[in-house]
């Protein structure tokens, strides 16, 4: 279909609007996170990296976001080992059974991370195990692990499932055939629902904050430094945040052309 | 090339039945494939042809019955183990690969060393006309092409039987006429044990050593192109290869004579002697029946002759067609076309039809079909 | 295959879940928590307006944020699906797709830093010399946790709509016109219906989220505009009273369900037969 002049230059001044409406507040805090002035406010004073400083400097934000990358990376390995078989099942497979199992795998993309989060908390709690890293990551997987299971199954149903034959039928045994011709046919799509899963981690907060106890992610700093009341280093906090954002989507997007959904 | 230690079956299968829940895909299926020979799976879709093809590769498993290959009974045997090779319909090739690696796929499995392999891969391309091609990728090439990669692939290794599922269906009419006969010289120059399945009766005469024809997960009839065609055996040959003008109606013997009795016609043959059915059908092929002009449409009853007038007349090229007809009947009847000797009817004409003896084949009455 | 799966949704989904289910009929002694059967918990949920208020304003601005985030959402996937925009589809989407994996709690911090008191947009108003009286409406508010949240929901609302819209064969639409239609009457009559199931996960989605939400409320809502995920939180956390935040827990969950299933029931009235 063709479109006029006029239309095409309204939804172009729509969708301009529309991502600035998404991503000014952030542009504000990037900006924000290079003045001297230190807190969030016109006007702009001048520029400076001190905050940035302050961020390595910071033992507390330090170990923060050490606690982050180690529980961003234990969710992600268990989510593979856990999550690719299940994919497989839900891409090959066609049975009742099958869609219950789609069902409740898809049950946590539905209800709210709140409801998750103390659902676990109150488990945790009633065998008598003390929260930690490990209770958050237990937490992350839960929430990921549906988003990583539907992305690779999605990859996985679009693979012919005659090339795995067609292996076979050339001297292929089944772990062969699944080194030689189905792994590198998933491996884009396994690298870049992992990175998502990494990016999702990084970044969540309300499950952490439920099923980490005492210990802190980067997300839970900013919580804490916002409760507190305003401190100049969460503009850097946030600023980097959205760099390692932006950088694993980015990333993503080069490696495979990702479905979303 | 290849290698047969004994001079059985390359391929035998016994007694193979196959059932997906309620639904029986074949039932009770025998079958001995010589080798060297091009031999067609022919019939209908969900005739049970590819699941009988898929348990001889294995890449299904029978319920009941064994599979014989080069005399081995490899009815339990995994896919990866046999040694018989696949061209699916699709083609199925590897995306990620080169086509010289997925021709070479099968010598790298085998451990094969790299230059016996690159050696091997640029033999098959250039037997294929592929020789430049070897290093593009699979998305790059013709639906032709692809085809040929397939098949390279697939014979890559020199399996001894070669097992071919409908590999033409996703070729236009040119390119598959030419690749039937290019397929056929293949295997008459490796020598391999081919065995075809294919819906397309054409395509399985052009290029059979033998069809094996089967419908409802049975085998129906077996034979040369010409018995099958010439000779059916049942309705469903009859109608499935070719077009038949089928009568019906009781059978006697006169005088070391078969003659089938359908009202206005009477069809009558010495050939069929030991047919001792006393009611059945009569089967001849449309072009064993001489045309003729006539002014008399009011003939007394003869045998193996009619007289009628002419319904539709269509020129098809090579050859035309009349609808004949007849009293009580209407006769397909097939003349070749661009001859001054063969002379050409309209519309309404008044004609007399004959045919001699041996253009009809008696059917027994069992599948009232 | 399924085993490590299953057996991981089965110990860390379906049992936790049983025992908060488990946990909201049990009592509290300010130290432990106790198993019990009793209905208190739930009836202090609906007798208390205080719950009842903060449940009532959780599907209120719940439903606000799904239906404006779809609102603002729908023009754009119709950009990149079937409108002008298709070339620049991936580019828009790569960015609706970065601003979906920002982090929930940078973005709920940069509205703070633009609607909160000492805000940008105050200050800005305030150097262009606007009486301040209409930013105390916007700053700590429900207007502020719905605004804060259709921003981070539009996102979430986006993918749905453009996977709906771009499954509708452009052919349809060319036909509905050939056969007499105006450019609106193609679009509520092919395009709307068409695109229901992804509309209806959209609004699903976003629901769910802001619905439950407790973050927002609690940095941009002021005590006007706490949610019940707020009333839940403070149950788990300093007034320590698990059976109670239980409780409110799943009386908004079995509320919200029922509320996206009668509007699937009146949708299906309507002719709409997909399901979220």
């Amino acid at each position: 279909m063709t479109y006029g002049r006029t239309s095409i230059i309204a939804f172009t001044a729509y969708t301009c609007v529309l991502l600035a409406f998404l991503f000014a507040p952030i542009a504000v805090v990037v900006l924000f996170s290079f003045d001297s002035k230190g807190i969030a406010a016109f006007p702009f004073q001048g520029p400076t990296l001190s905050w940035y400083q302050a961020v390595i400097a910071d033992p507390i934000i330090r170990k923060a976001a050490l606690n982050s990358v180690i529980v961003a990376a234990g969710t992600t390995l268990a989510c593979i080992l856990i999550g690719t078989s299940a994919a497989f099942v839900i891409a090959r497979t066609r049975s009742p059974s099958t869609t219950a199992f789609a069902g409740l795998m898809a049950l946590p993309l539905l209800l709210p991370h709140l409801l998750l989060g103390i659902a676990l908390l109150s488990f945790f709690n009633s065998i008598g195990i003390g929260l930690s890293l490990w209770t958050a990551i237990i937490g992350h997987v839960l929430i990921t692990l549906p988003f990583l299971v539907f992305t690779l199954s999605a990859r996985i149903a679009g693979i012919d499932p005659q090339l795995s034959e067609a292996a076979a039928t050339l001297g292929a045994s089944p772990a062969k055939a699944f080194a030689t011709v189905t792994l590198p046919l998933i491996r884009s799509a396994m690298i870049g629902a992992a990175l998502l899963v990494v990016a999702w981690s990084l970044d969540e907060f309300s499950v952490s904050f439920l099923t980490i106890g005492s210990s802190n992610t980067l997300p839970i700093i900013i919580w804490g430094q916002m409760r507190a009341g305003v401190s100049p280093t969460v503009n850097a906090i946030s600023a980097l945040m959205v760099l390692a954002t932006i950088l694993l989507v980015c990333v993503v997007h080069r490696l495979a052309d990702l479905k979303f959904r | 090339m290849t290698t047969t230690t004994s001079s059985g079956p390359a391929v035998a299968v016994a007694g193979i039945s196959k059932r997906y829940g309620a639904v029986q895909a074949l039932s009770d299926v025998t079958l001995a494939v010589a080798p060297g020979r091009f031999v067609s799976l022919l019939g209908p879709s969900g005739c049970g042809k590819t699941t009988l093809m898929r348990i001889i590769a294995g890449l299904d498993r029978q319920s009941e019955g064994r599979v014989l290959i080069d005399g081995k009974d490899m009815s339990r045997t995994a896919p990866h183990r046999r040694p018989v090779g696949l061209v699916f319909q699709r083609y199925a090739l590897f995306p990620h690969m080169t086509v010289a690696e997925n021709v070479g796929f099968a010598l790298r499995l085998r451990g094969a060393d790299r230059s016996a392999t690159q050696a091997r891969v640029q033999e098959l391309l250039d037997l294929f006309q592929l020789g430049q091609f070897g290093g593009r990728s699979i998305d790059q090439l013709s639906g032709g092409q692809a085809q040929r990669v397939a098949l390279a692939r697939a014979l890559a290794d020199s399996p001894p039987v070669l097992l071919l599922d409908e590999p033409m269906s996703a070729l236009d009419l040119k390119l598959r006429q030419a690749m039937q006969l290019e397929l056929r010289r293949l295997q008459k120059q490796i020598g391999a044990t081919f065995l075809f399945v294919t819906h397309d009766q054409d395509e399985a005469m052009v290029m059979s050593d033998e069809i094996v024809l089967m419908n409802n997960g049975e085998i129906v009839q077996r034979g040369t192109p010409e018995e099958v065609y010439g000779r059916p055996r049942s309705l469903f040959s009859a109608r499935f290869l070719g077009e038949a003008n089928l009568f019906s109606g009781p059978l006697r013997r006169e005088a070391g004579a078969t003659l089938l009795d359908a009202g206005s016609l009477l069809l009558k043959s010495h050939a069929a002697a030991d047919f001792a059915a006393t009611k059945g059908w009569a089967c001849i092929r449309p072009e064993a029946i001489r045309i003729a002009a006539s002014s008399d449409n009011k003939a007394e009853r003869r045998p193996n002759a009619a007289a009628g007038r002419v319904r539709e007349a269509i020129f098809q090229g090579a050859y035309r067609r009349y609808v004949v007809e007849l009293d009580g009947h209407s006769l397909l009847v097939q003349q070749p076309a661009g001859s001054d000797a063969v002379p050409t009817f309209s519309e309404a004409d008044p004609v007399s039809v004959s045919w001699s003896e041996s253009g009809i084949t008696y059917i027994e009455d069992a599948d009232n079909a | 295959m399924v085993a490590p799966a299953g057996l991981f949704m089965a110990i860390f989904f379906i049992v936790p879940l049983g025992v908060l289910f488990a946990y909201s009929f049990g009592a509290t002694n300010g130290i432990d928590v106790s198993f019990g059967f009793s209905l208190d918990n739930y009836t202090k949920v609906v007798t208390s307006p205080l719950f009842r208020d903060l449940i009532w304003r959780s599907l209120w601005v719940g439903s606000c944020v799904g239906i404006f985030s779809i609102a603002l959402a729908f023009p754009l996937a119709y950009a990149i699906t079937l409108g002008p925009l298709q070339r620049a589809g991936t580019f828009v989407l790569l960015m609706v797709i970065v601003s979906l994996f920002t982090a929930y709690i940078v973005r709920i911090y940069a509205w703070r830093t633009l609607l909160g008191k000492q805000g940008a947009i105050g200050q800005l108003l305030a150097a262009a010399g606007v009486p301040g009286a209409p930013l105390e409406a916007l700053s700590y508010s429900k207007a502020a946790v719905i605004i804060t949240l259709v921003s981070i929901l539009v996102p979430v609302a986006v993918l749905p709509l453009t996977s709906a819209l771009s499954g509708i064969p452009p052919a349809c639409i060319a036909a509905a016109r050939s056969l007499g239609a105006t450019a609106f009457g193609a679009f509520a009559r092919i395009t709307v219906p068409l695109a229901s199931r992804g509309i209806i996960s959209a609004f699903a989605l976003t629901f769910v989220i802001a619905a439950g939400d407790f973050i927002t409320p609690q940095l941009l809502g002021g005590p006007q505009a706490q949610l019940a995920g707020n009333a839940v939180v403070s149950r788990f956390g300093l007034s320590f009273d698990w059976p109670l935040g239980s409780a409110i827990a799943f009386t908004l969950i079995f509320l919200m369900g029922a509320l996206l299933w009668a509007m699937t029931l009146v949708l299906r009235r309507l002719g709409i037969k997909d399901r979220p």
